[in-house]
């Protein structure tokens, strides 16, 4: 992303395209490189819609859809703390939220968790 | 870190700051992963050069995740995803032998080499004599390929960036460059397709801007 982009319309963009079911879509925004001269109001405009955003079962508009499995989620978890242990900055979520919430609604949830 | 390495697939988006375009490209061509890339920039040609320097398999200006399944690059990814015992020039090996495809904002449209049976028919679709015609399992060689016409929504996210359309990025074999092209300029003629198309082939990139078709990119298509 170059600087020249209006932060907040574009963060609204690469937000819709980077969760697009919850990032579980493979064409999906995975990972984003931002000019430094714009990388704190941009990164600022994308927790904020982080924030903002309601896990929800799928279909509804504005909303995380729900982690396929319970895997998964163990996954996408270990992949943060890995982040957060090599120094990456948690700016909205992270191990303090509740993804739990996310949980709501997956494909295996009928399984108990192990 | 393997969230930037990996493919999270999960609701994390890392974001890097970068300070040389260069490298911000060289580090996202350094990931196994390719199918879909953008440049997101106010400056239409300029996000257009960069993104024909992104190893993927769609590449777009101003919007993401509209993938072109029928791209000839899309194979090379497929390629690059094959087993490292291959040997490397199986592993490098760029298909560029297919039907070009081109994704229009806003418009369905195809773009085909004028040899592919489906060329004519893609253009009467796109002329309006069949709006939703679809053209798929063209047998072509070396193998056969599924391309199926396709309306894509860059034009909404273009127009809320404030440029005047998404810009589709092309490409092809460079000996078919000429004869896409050509279709492509009678396509934005015949169809009235308002938009700048950056045209890329082969190992040589090649604008076809606004100026040189004769229409102006900001008008959207009938």
């Amino acid at each position: 992303m170059l600087p020249d982009v209006d932060v907040d319309t574009v963060a609204e963009q690469i937000f819709n395209v980077a969760f697009l079911m919850s990032g579980q879509t493979c064409a999906a925004i995975k990972r984003l490189y931002v000019h430094r001269s714009i990388v704190e109001p941009m990164v600022t405009a994308l927790a904020r819609r982080a924030d903002a955003a309601q896990p929800a079962q799928g279909g509804v508009d504005g909303a995380l859809d729900p982690l396929t499995t319970m895997p998964q989620y163990e996954r996408v978890r270990l992949i943060l703390d890995d982040a957060i242990e090599h120094g990456a900055r948690v700016v909205a979520g992270g191990p303090s939220a509740r993804p739990e919430r996310l949980l709501r609604g997956r494909h295996d949830s009928h399984q108990r968790d192990r | 870190m393997k969230v930037v390495a990996d493919e999270q697939f999960g609701p994390l988006l890392p974001v890097i700051p970068f300070d040389d375009i260069d490298d911000a490209i060289a580090a996202a061509n350094a990931t196994e992963y390719g199918l879909c890339g953008s440049i997101w920039t106010s400056d239409i040609a300029k996000g257009a050069e960069l993104a024909a320097r992104l190893e993927c398999g769609t590449t777009l200006v101003n919007s993401h995740a509209e993938v072109a399944t029928a791209h000839p690059l899309w194979r090379s990814q497929e390629l690059r995803h094959r087993p490292r015992w291959w040997p490397k020039r199986y592993r490098r090996l760029r298909g560029t032998a297919d039907p070009v495809r081109l994704q229009v904002a806003g418009t369905s449209a195809a773009v085909v080499p004028e040899c592919w049976p489906g060329a004519a028919s893609a253009v009467a679709a796109l002329s309006g004599r069949h709006r939703r015609a679809t053209c798929r399992r063209r047998s072509w060689s070396p193998s056969t390929t599924s391309t199926t016409l396709t309306c894509s929504t860059s034009t909404r996210c273009a127009r809320a960036v404030g440029v005047p359309a998404a810009v589709p990025i092309l490409r092809c074999d460079a000996r078919r460059r000429d004869s896409v092209k050509a279709i492509l300029v009678s396509l934005i003629e015949e169809v009235r397709l308002q938009w700048s198309v950056i045209f890329v082939g082969g190992h040589e990139q090649q604008a076809l801007g606004a100026a040189e078709t004769g229409v102006a990119a900001s008008r959207r298509p009938r």
